[in-house]
């Protein structure tokens, strides 16, 4: 089930060639795992449901930006329109729970399929390789970014059609807001400030996306949905914006012109295309 | 193995609590605060000490983010203000508490409404254990936080903020009176709190004078009365008569309140010696006095006249 065709390349080089980026492309300070804690108790300890579901409770749980991305063997089917789970797990988050103990908790839940790292100081959760070159989805996709003086939502749209570009997956990508669920526009510093600038050759388009992520005036996360084949074969990317680590969904509706500028820009990411 | 091995009995030395140990240290001690004050019924003496004895485990072993910490002191203090049992003016438990209200108005990193409720309390235990000046602190402290604050702060702890800074200028009028003291420096600074008990003092003042007046009043008639009813055989004049009264006590007739308790020195100024009547107003009391003799004694006359 969840058989991917690999298209990988030979050996690539990650970490070739990096030349600036306008803000810091170092480590943006977050403060320790273990000093980051859960305020409330939160989900139901005796309740049976998917790693998603409980990976998507336990950072709600947390003010903190942690990047999530869901594993391909459970996150679509080829029989069935529902995400196929391989298992059902049982989590609640505890009060004053740390993030590290509860991301621990949630590695062993995943029963392997799933490991945290580290990358230019965001946490992600991604699934676990069997191999360094493998491409389990399409952020493992190698790609070459070069960018000047744009705004957040134009530095990401350009990652999304060089990912389509390069089609090193059954599935193509597309990229949406977290505030978009509530009708609602992103701050005006998502598309109006042009402060990234970046030139990368060669890496993954997850550590392009970290690039980005820190180089945005803004504090970002992402979660990495897989999708099914038989739907449209699109991977989502959905980009939520926090402050002092707590997520926002923004407080502006978007009027019909906006939807219909955001419907074109999605559009340009090239993810509606022949498969 | 040789550098980790000193490490890790060192760590057992300390022993510090594993992160799972610490979770369940913090559930225990809130499943006891449910149960000693959340349940409706009457709170349990020996359920409220065993929650007051977990969370101050908890505060000690536990490595708490700094809103949990806060509202665990919260819990604490709440618990000590509703343990049964204390004999009437044993406040011991509210002094523990205050201990726990001082820490949230200390560590609180911005006002809230806990801060605002800590202070009014704080005011109310002190008054209670004799600690006027700490307790005229906190009462001022509710009235100047409003204005210390932002519009939008202001706004996102009214109407609680607003109704608790009110409450206090009667608070610390009440407070004034029950102990018997004058506001210090700080408290007449606050002009509506100066306003309110100046107008309560005078108030206090007219009725005690009002009720002067007529008990001396009523003291000239009953004296009238008794005159007429003595051995002295009235005429009947239509009037009545009234044997020579035992001159009335001294005009200084303002009779003190019941004895207020000894104060300590707290630096608060006592009250002055209640004032006597004014000048106008025994002069008044003579001419009623000199009046009432002079009736009294012209009909003593006319009966002895006719003997």
């Amino acid at each position: 089930m969840g058989a991917r065709s690999l298209h990988h390349r030979g050996a690539f080089r990650i970490l070739g060639l990096l030349a600036m980026c306008t803000a810091a492309s170092a480590v943006q300070p977050t403060k320790p795992l273990e000093e980051v804690r859960a305020l409330e108790r939160s989900g139901d300890p005796d309740l049976e449901t998917s790693l998603s579901a409980v990976v998507d409770n336990a950072l709600r749980a947390f003010d903190a930006p942690v990047n999530f991305e869901g594993h391909p063997d459970y996150g679509r089917s080829t029989a069935r329109t529902v995400a196929e789970l391989p298992f059902a797990v049982k989590h609640s988050v505890r009060k004053n729970q740390s993030l590290a103990h509860c991301l621990d908790e949630l590695m062993e839940l995943s029963r392997g399929l799933l490991e945290v790292q580290n990358i230019l100081g965001n946490t992600c959760i991604v699934p676990k390789k069997s191999d360094k070159d493998e491409i389990l989805n399409n952020l493992d996709v190698p790609v070459s970014l070069h960018l000047e003086n744009v705004s957040t939502w134009e530095a990401l749209k350009a990652l999304g059609i060089e990912i389509n570009t390069v089609d090193a997956t059954d599935y193509s990508f597309l990229i949406s807001l977290a505030c978009f669920d509530e009708g609602n526009s992103p701050p005006e510093a998502f598309t109006e400030e042009k402060v990234i600038s970046l030139s990368l050759d060669d890496v993954t388009a997850r550590y392009a996306l970290c690039t980005i992520m820190n180089a945005s005036p803004l504090e970002l996360s992402y979660t990495y949905v897989c999708g099914t084949k038989l739907q449209v074969a699109t991977d989502k990317l959905i980009i939520s914006v926090h402050e002092n680590g707590k997520r926002v969904l923004g407080n502006r509706s978007l009027t019909p012109e906006e939807w219909e500028w955001w419907r074109r820009e999605k559009h340009e990411v090239g993810w509606e295309r022949e498969r | 193995m040789t550098t980790i091995t000193p490490l890790l009995c060192f760590c057992l030395l300390l022993g510090r609590l594993s992160e799972d140990e610490q979770l369940v240290m913090l559930e225990e001690a809130e499943a006891y605060h449910h149960d000693a004050l959340c349940c409706g019924a009457k709170p349990d003496r020996s359920t409220i000490d065993t929650a007051i004895q977990k969370y101050e485990n908890v505060l000690r072993e536990v490595d708490l983010a700094e809103p949990i910490r806060l509202e665990i002191l919260w819990n604490i203090a709440l618990l000590y203000m509703n343990t049964p049992g204390a004999p009437p003016g044993d406040y011991s438990h509210w002094k523990k508490a205050s201990e726990y209200y001082e820490l949230i108005v200390k560590e609180s990193p911005t006002v809230d409404k806990r801060v605002i409720v800590a202070h009014a309390q704080l005011g109310d235990i002190y008054s209670r254990t004799g600690e006027l000046t700490r307790a005229e602190s906190n009462y001022l402290r509710l009235r100047s936080l409003p204005r210390e604050l932002t519009d939008e702060q202001r706004s996102a702890l009214d109407p609680e903020l607003t109704e608790f800074a009110s409450q206090a200028v009667n608070h610390l009028v009440a407070f004034y009176e029950e102990h018997g003291v004058m506001p210090s420096a700080q408290g007449m600074a606050d002009e509506e709190v100066a306003a309110a008990f100046s107008k309560r003092s005078k108030a206090r003042r007219d009725a005690q004078m009002n009720g002067a007046v007529t008990d001396f009043l009523e003291h000239l008639l009953n004296a009238s009365r008794e005159s007429t009813s003595g051995t002295s055989v009235p005429e009947d004049d239509g009037n009545r008569e009234s044997q020579v009264a035992a001159v009335p006590p001294a005009m200084n007739t303002v009779s003190p309140d019941s004895a207020d308790p000894p104060i300590p020195n707290t630096g608060f100024s006592d009250v002055p010696t209640r004032p006597g009547p004014t000048r106008a107003q025994k002069t008044v009391l003579l001419l009623g006095l000199a009046l009432g003799a002079a009736l009294i004694l012209w009909r003593s006359r006319r009966v002895w006249r006719k003997k």
